[in-house]
């Protein structure tokens, strides 16, 4: 702490490391600079690198899977990355080149994400990346640095983020959480709605995707509380009790956490319709919410449960060739609906690469964005068939081909399962 | 208005929400109270009991056997951490708290790895709903209220009533003897931990069915579980309880009257005026004086944080680890291994990860200065990285600032938020501040996450209309957009922090801050004001956490509040306790170590699976707790540091500081013979008495002071003159010390008069009748640990004046030379009073030494009087006789002597005039001769019998 190492040889030992080091460091730096200013992103790699290293060459081609740790989907959009690459090269890769998913790790967190997305951007022959969780928003803040094109499925909406031209989405984050809307509004005749968001990065959006759809549909939005994603049952009470006095017609309780049910059903809010967003399409959050959650209505993916699908829609088919696919890379393992993301951005990506190649082009990142921006509607994925332009990155169909409204039925054993929403209109899409 | 039924729900709620914090609170209570360990785990054992049992329900075990199995792994949990702690050696303080984490971590890759990453629900104990005044009740929460009040009523009573209880307490207090009373510490603290686990068990079973059950929910209820035990100062069930209690309900009926958005804010703005305002209670608003002055000099309320000294059998080891680790090696193998560091590889991830953990460092460092030397426990180091980080980003997205001048605004302003912490706890110390801290932290997260409109909410900066991204750095030509060129702009950042730390600690701030944190009442009787000090050590801090949110917020091109969450300042206090308090250089080092550690594991196992997330958590919290067994004080006094140092050593030419004397030295560790030849200092000072009586230097009228219903002083009257000394006697317990106390400004006095050089010091704390020339010691020497005998004197020969904080900072070659010539001027004074050695730690000395040591001290403030509080105690007869000698000669030097003492041939051979004091009274005063043939002296010293005879 008080250093008594103050001999004149010591001093000037110190000082003439440190006077190294500072030269050091500036010469360091210079150097970066001298690359920065010519426009190469961090990492060293232009969006020009990929081209050259790719042109003639039988080399993979690299789509890095941006993980983040045990949080929700991190582990299940691998997952799904993963079987898109067994796929695509057990029927010859494209343009004869295998497709590689390298696993980078983002530890959850922002930084990491930042972190994992430049060392993909490293690699020269990485064409492209995806990120299902928690970092989305931080990787948009790099792209134009780092112009690697990137697919996010974190449910950040363009309402809210600007299009940037390295960064897709393939989700529907919006639309997940206001399809039950319309549905309260045109099927159950709702005038006026009180919601309950939790403070994530998702949820927060919610509020004012409800408040959007509101003024579009005519409804009017009565009370809306914020809370902890993990507070309590009792924590939730108070502000649930200040909902039902605000007296609406429906409760949106989003169901990230179960405890809004729970709490909703001790203060005897199901005598109204409770309607939410997606997360009780995940088996374990369905599970964890049980019984509380019967007859709430929501938004989700059709692979759900393609059995409750009539047999004319094209999705039972694709959906269960795709949980069949999963069930045989992952014996034993219950079918991951998040999955879905992973597997459909490496066949987008992946056919993005297809088309430039195809098109005669060098496959330089800025070309694979060319392409992710030049659907018109001749792609399909298990997300619909996609429509895109400069001014919209949405690699996803209409809401309504690959999104369905169901419902929670819980069996007398206390098992809930899940069921197609009463007289919900098929045509029902989202708002706002 | 609500209706009575909603005040009904509400107050149900919060009843059961607070609940469940006061019980993790007396789960912290428990094993604080027995060991003095601050058990982060607690949390992880409600998680346990909670996820065990959950888990084992969905497994299909009968719901009995769920519970049993439940609170057995939370027992076994508690045991295995009792033998963890017991195998490190028992070590209280950060260290432990710190390991303690790492354990919680381990629960938790232990919960992940068996029951997944999703949250389970529990089958309730009871079904269905009570319904009280309308509102409907659950009949869980019944078994929540009851597990809490067998709690409290168990652990209040059992400590209270129970021989165990007794005993455990008593092994808190002092295991030594409470082991020669036939208590076995061991045992325990095993029964501490035993029912710390049980309980947590307990809460995790029927919170449950409320609450779900995941892996990862243990550290909020163990933070606020901290608060509600910090609430009732770990030591207080019922305090606890009310704390915990108080949070609860107030979070409830926030939540539904006031707005859900701002209900924790609510809770943490009252938190914070309960705990300010109950400081304000000490004030002693009688004197206007005292209370426009910072009031630092007060002694601390509550229990103090225990410092990283052993609970046992290890006694002075973290003062030892100060003591080593000053010279340490690390700074620059350190510094010099992350310039090479892209050079070794140029991997981004690692580059990235490199970035994040020196961003830390540079907020680490700041920690450093005011945990390692200032002695402040702040847990709210994160809110500076916050607020830079968010005015950074919005003065450039939202309005269109230059970079630079942005990133300076936003380092000013956590300056500036540091300053006025600092100011709002200037009295507070220990938990207490701890406390505070936590709370502003807690309170900006969630003022910034909610304040949607201005800030982007949870989504960031990125989120708001029109914001636009923040563009790199550049400097002329030279950009810092590529991540190497933004890594070496941070470490050149980090490296000027260092350099500016170590420049403070070396410097009279430094100085005058580690003995305001070892020991703040006797700093204060060498002038140091430790108010201002720590507002400049809580400033210097923050603007460091400040460059750190700056820099942090450029790397992401913008601000997102889950970077600086509370995670964060838990992770900075994780890096100075891993690098080690003992060294401002510890948040780097920790920063480098636990980085390193994390990225190693990380990347090796390329985790991802809930089992490869299990087995990071394993390895990291492991990896803490061993870090932290093998080197108690940090890996900077640990990890070969000596040998390097002694390597180091060698290629240095031998110190040639000059001695004070010449001739043969008698060994270390013993007193030299007397050097006559007058200090600088006394020789300095006005020629010695003359003829005329001079005016008194001190004076006492009607001294009086009581403790309760005991007089301790009576009505004492006398004068200290220049160029004399009066020995102030008496039997023990005579009211010596007290008389002492009462002079220097320890304490006030119930009624009567001081007068100091012609100033009444009536309402003054100690450093400033100091200032007016009153110096003192103590009947038992108040050692600084962490600084040696000259460093102590040189804090006093510096504490005249306020220390110009640019030049500390700087530490510039005048800077340098002034030094140089206070720390000669102290030499010469140690050298006056015969210490040999004086570069020697202050803990390393002999108790007679310590002595010399705080003589030389108290003359070091250039005192016209000075209180000697039993000198002679613990020197052996030479050294007495040349202490008598240093006596006379300061007599002679002008100075006024007042000598309490026992040593009567000291006091006959030296005192010009003896007051004797019996029972707080005055029985005599005169010459040495005069007093010892007085009768009631006799009697007073040797009883009636005696004197009769």
């Amino acid at each position: 702490m008080n250093s008594t190492d103050r001999s004149p040889s010591a001093r000037r030992w110190r000082r003439s490391i440190a006077a190294t080091l500072a030269v050091a460091a500036m010469v360091a730096a210079g150097c970066g600079s001298s690359k920065s200013t010519k426009a190469t992103p961090p990492g060293g790699t232009t969006s020009g690198t990929a081209a050259q290293a790719a042109s003639g060459s039988k080399a993979p081609i690299v789509i890095a899977g941006l993980q983040g740790t045990a949080a929700q989907g991190g582990q299940d959009f691998i997952e799904g990355m993963l079987i898109a690459e067994k796929q695509i090269n057990s029927s010859g890769g494209i343009d004869g080149r295998q497709v590689k998913v390298n696993v980078i790790q983002t530890q959850g967190t922002s930084e990491g994400a930042v972190a994992a997305y430049q060392q993909a951007a490293q690699d020269s022959s990485t064409i492209g990346a995806f990120l299902g969780a928690t970092g989305g928003i931080a990787i948009r803040a790099q792209s134009d640095l780092v112009k690697l094109p990137v697919i996010l499925a974190n449910g950040t909406d363009s309402d809210v983020f600007p299009v940037k031209k390295y960064v897709f989405a393939n989700d529907q984050g919006h639309e997940n959480s206001t399809a039950s809307l319309r549905y309260a509004v045109t099927t159950l005749h709702a005038k006026t709605v009180a919601v309950l968001h939790y403070n994530t990065d998702f949820s927060e959006q919610i509020a004012g995707y409800v408040q959007a759809g509101c003024k579009e549909l005519g409804c009017t939005v009565t009370d809306i509380e914020a809370a902890g994603a993990t507070d309590s049952q009792q924590q939730l009470i108070p502000l649930l009790q200040k909902m039902k006095n605000s007296n609406p017609d429906v409760y949106y309780i989003e169901s990230v956490n179960p405890n809004g049910m729970a709490a909703a059903q001790q203060l005897g809010m199901f005598s109204k319709p409770v309607i939410a967003e997606q997360w009780l399409t995940v088996p374990a959050i369905q599970q964890a919410c049980a019984t509380n959650c019967d007859g709430v209505v929501f938004g989700g993916h059709k692979c759900t449960d393609p059995s409750l699908l009539p047999s004319s829609d094209p999705y039972v088919k694709l959906c269960n060739d795709y949980i069949n696919l999963f069930q045989q890379s992952y014996p034993g393992q219950p079918f991951a609906l998040f999955s879905i993301y992973g597997y459909a951005a490496v066949h987008t990506l992946a056919e993005a690469a297809r088309r430039t190649l195809s098109s005669g082009h060098a496959l330089t990142r800025d070309a694979v964005v060319t392409q992710l921006e030049g659907f018109h509607g001749d792609f399909q994925t298990l997300l619909g068939n996609l429509k895109t332009s400069s001014s919209n990155h949405l690699l996803t169909g209409k809401f309504q081909e690959a999104y369905v409204l169901y419902t929670i039925k819980a069996a007398s054993n206390g098992k809930a399962t899940w069921a197609l929403a009463p007289n919900s209109d098929p045509e029902v899409g989202a708002v706002g | 208005m609500p209706a009575f039924s909603d005040w009904v729900q509400y107050l149900t709620s919060g009843l059961t929400v607070g609940c469940v914090y006061a019980a993790v609170g007396l789960g912290f209570v428990l094993v604080a109270r027995v060991t003095n360990i601050y058990n982060f785990a607690q949390g992880a054992y409600v998680m346990l009991g909670a996820i065990v049992y959950a888990g084992e329900s969905h497994a299909g075990l009968p719901q009995g056997a769920a519970i049993v199995v439940a609170l057995a792994a939370t027992v076994a949990a508690a045991m295995v951490q009792e033998v963890l702690t017991r195998s490190r050696g028992g070590l209280a303080g950060f260290n432990t708290a710190v390991a303690s984490l790492g354990y919680a971590v381990v629960l938790e890759g232990f919960a992940l790895w068996v029951w997944g990453r999703h949250p389970l629900s529990a089958p309730a104990l009871t079904h269905g709903f009570t319904r009280m005044a309308s509102a409907p009740v659950s009949n869980q929460d019944f078994w929540v209220w009851a597990v809490t009040l067998v709690g409290v009523v168990l652990i209040g009573a059992g400590f209270r009533y129970t021989h165990v209880g007794r005993a455990m307490q008593a092994t808190a207090l002092n295991p030594m003897a409470a082991r020669l009373a036939g208590v076995s510490p061991r045992r325990m603290a095993v029964f501490a931990f035993a029912g710390a686990g049980l309980l947590g068990g307990l809460l995790g079973v029927v919170t449950a069915p409320v609450t779900l059950a995941s892996y990862d929910s243990w550290l909020n209820v163990g933070l606020v579980g901290f608060i509600a035990a910090a609430l009732g100062d770990f030591r207080y069930p019922v305090r606890v309880i009310a704390g915990g209690l108080g949070l609860g309900i107030l979070e409830a009926v926030a939540g539904g009257t006031l707005s859900s958005t701002y209900r924790e804010l609510v809770v943490y703005g009252v938190l914070l005026v309960w705990i300010l305002g109950r400081d304000l209670t000490t004030v002693d608003w009688r004197h206007l004086s005292a209370r426009l002055r910072p009031a630092g000099g007060l002694p601390a309320r509550t229990a103090e944080w225990p410092a990283e000294t052993p609970t046992a059998g290890a006694a002075g080891l973290g003062e030892r680890i100060r003591s080593a680790a000053r010279t340490s090696p690390w700074p620059v193998l350190l510094v010099v291994l992350a310039f090479l560091l892209p050079v070794l590889s140029s991997g981004a991830r690692l580059q990235g990860a490199a970035t994040v953990a020196v961003m830390g460092a540079i907020g680490a460092t700041g920690l450093s200065l005011l945990m390692g030397l200032a002695g402040q426990l702040s847990l709210g180091q994160g809110v500076f990285y916050l607020v830079a980080g968010y005015g950074f980003a919005l003065l450039v997205s939202v309005h269109g600032w230059n970079v630079w001048v942005a990133a300076a605004a936003g380092v000013v302003l956590a300056g500036i938020l540091g300053w006025v912490i600092g100011a709002m706890t200037l009295r507070l110390r220990g938990l207490n501040l701890a406390l505070v801290t936590l709370t502003v932290d807690l309170a900006a997260i969630t003022l910034v996450t909610q304040l949607q409109s201005v800030t982007g909410g949870a989504l960031g900066t990125s989120s708001i209309n029109n914001a636009a991204d923040i563009p790199s750095l550049q400097i002329g030509g030279i950009s810092f957009a590529s991540p190497k060129s933004f890594y070496y702009l941070c470490l050149v950042v980090l490296v000027v922090c260092l350099v500016v730390a170590r420049n403070v600690s070396r410097s009279a701030i430094g100085r005058a801050l580690t003995a305001a944190g070892a020991d703040e009442e006797a700093a204060a009787s060498a002038r140091i004001g430790a108010t201002r000090l720590r507002l400049v050590a809580f400033t210097v801090s923050a603007v460091m956490g400040g460059l750190g949110g700056a820099l942090w917020a450029s790397y992401l091109h913008y601000a997102v509040p889950s970077s600086w969450d509370i995670n964060l300042t838990i992770q900075l206090i994780v890096y100075v306790v891993v690098g080690g308090l003992g060294t401002i250089y510890g948040g780097a080092l920790g920063a480098a170590v636990v980085s390193a550690i994390t990225y190693l594991v990380t990347s090796h196992l390329q985790s991802g699976s809930d089992f490869g997330s299990a087995v990071d958590l394993f390895i990291s919290g492991g990896l803490l707790i061993v870090v932290l067994g093998l080197w108690p004080g940090g890996v900077a006094a640990g990890l070969g540091a000596d040998s390097i140092r002694r390597a180091l050593r060698r290629l240095r030419p031998a110190p040639t500081a000059a001695r004070p004397t010449a001739g043969p030295q008698p060994a270390a560790g013993t007193a030299r013979p007397l050097d006559l030849a007058a200090p600088a200092l006394l020789a300095a000072r006005p020629a010695a008495a003359s003829a005329d009586r001079p005016q008194p230097v001190v004076e006492v009228e009607e001294l009086t002071k009581t403790f309760g219903g005991i007089r301790a002083v009576s009505d004492v009257e006398f004068q200290l003159y220049p160029n004399e000394i009066v020995a102030l006697i008496g039997p023990n317990g005579a009211g010596k010390s007290t008389v002492i106390n009462m002079l220097s400004g320890s304490f006030g006095p119930t009624a009567g008069r001081i007068t100091v050089a012609g100033v009444p010091t009536r309402g003054m704390r100690m450093e400033h009748v100091a200032r007016l020339g009153l110096a003192r010691t103590y009947q038992t020497p108040r050692s600084f640990a962490g600084m040696t005998a000259v460093e102590s004197v040189m804090m006093a020969l510096e504490s005249g004046r306020r220390p110009p904080l640019m030049r500390a900072l700087v530490r510039g070659p005048h800077t340098r030379r002034r030094e140089e010539a206070i720390r000669a001027r102290a030499r010469d004074l140690l050298g006056f009073l015969g210490l040999e050695d004086p570069d020697r730690s202050m803990t390393l000395l002999t108790a007679g030494e310590q002595r010399l040591a705080e003589v030389a001290r108290s003359l070091a403030i250039d005192p016209v009087a000075v209180l000697l509080d039993e000198p002679a105690a613990g020197l052996n007869d030479e050294e007495t006789a040349a202490l008598g000698s240093v006596l006379l000669r300061l007599r002679d030097a002008g100075i006024a002597i007042l000598l309490v003492e026992h040593d009567m041939s000291l006091v006959m051979t030296v005192a010009d005039r003896v007051i004797v004091l019996d029972q707080g009274s005055v029985i005599c005063t005169g010459t040495p001769a005069t007093v010892s043939s007085d009768e009631r002296v006799r009697v007073a010293y040797l009883g009636t019998m005696e004197a009769a005879r």
